[in-house]
């Protein structure tokens, strides 16, 4: 890892697919993650409702929620085993998806 | 003599820069606590349960070996990686299933190996139900109504 200058991005409130929107934020989601993002070997992985700046990889874990986000990216799962909740919202990939 | 003696201011000048560089390029450690409003710089490395709030840690986070690092309205530049075992949430408590809704921001990647990771953009409870609300000022009138 090497050091980045941060930049601090304030609260963004929103939530991909929410039935009823109100008020003057649009749908948006809720954390902004720059560069990309890697998940391997795990056995507990929700990924739900962010903004995702890079591609999103995961690779042979288990119980993975990848649902709600936008993905500037690809989305590429090997070898996981999904596990949705109810209010599981699908994914916007810009990139190629072959996620569940 | 002399030769000794214009060696050993030098030697001293050696010694402090030695002693003083690894301090100002090391990481921080994290080994526990909840911590609010913090600015880290240089990197961090969790080595036990670490929650920050309104924080900004920069230098790139490690989370250790079976412990857990979250954050709530913070921002974290350098990236995010961890050791096998550990947990990373955000906007999400460590070790449960509770969504805060206090969003944050990660710069520089996150490469994750660990027990469990929690990126949960989703608003909290409160804020789903106040915004499942349709405000006044788009329901129609009293007389509105009527006229339909």
């Amino acid at each position: 890892m090497s050091g980045v200058t941060g930049t601090f991005i304030p609260v963004l409130i929103g939530d991909p697919g929410e039935v009823v929107q109100a008020g003057p934020v649009p749908d948006c989601p809720g954390n902004t993650f720059t560069g990309s993002l890697t998940v391997t070997n795990s056995n507990n992985v929700e990924i739900e409702s962010n903004m995702v700046g890079g591609s999103v990889t995961i690779s042979d874990s288990t119980l993975v929620q990848l649902a709600g986000n936008t993905i500037k990216g690809s989305a590429q799962c090997t070898n996981v085993t999904s596990a949705m909740d109810g209010d599981a919202a699908p994914n916007t990939v810009q990139g190629s998806n072959n996620c569940p | 003599m002399r030769r000794i003696l214009l060696a050993a201011p030098a030697a001293v000048i050696v010694a402090a820069f030695v002693t003083v560089a690894p301090a100002a390029s090391a990481a921080s450690t994290c080994s526990g606590g909840v911590f609010t409003g913090v600015n880290v710089s240089g990197g961090l490395v969790v080595t036990g349960a670490c929650i920050y709030h309104g924080s900004t840690i920069s230098g790139g986070v490690t989370v250790t070996s079976g412990e857990g690092f979250e954050i709530e309205n913070s921002s974290v530049s350098g990236g995010v990686a961890d050791q096998p075992g550990g947990e990373f949430d955000v906007d999400h408590t460590l070790s449960s299933d509770i969504t805060t809704g206090n969003h944050s921001s990660v710069s520089g990647g996150i490469k994750f190996a660990g027990k469990d990771i929690d990126l949960d953009g989703r608003p909290s409870p409160a804020e789903q139900r106040s915004r499942a609300r349709v405000p006044d000022s788009s329901r129609p009138s009293a007389a509105q109504r009527l006229s339909r």
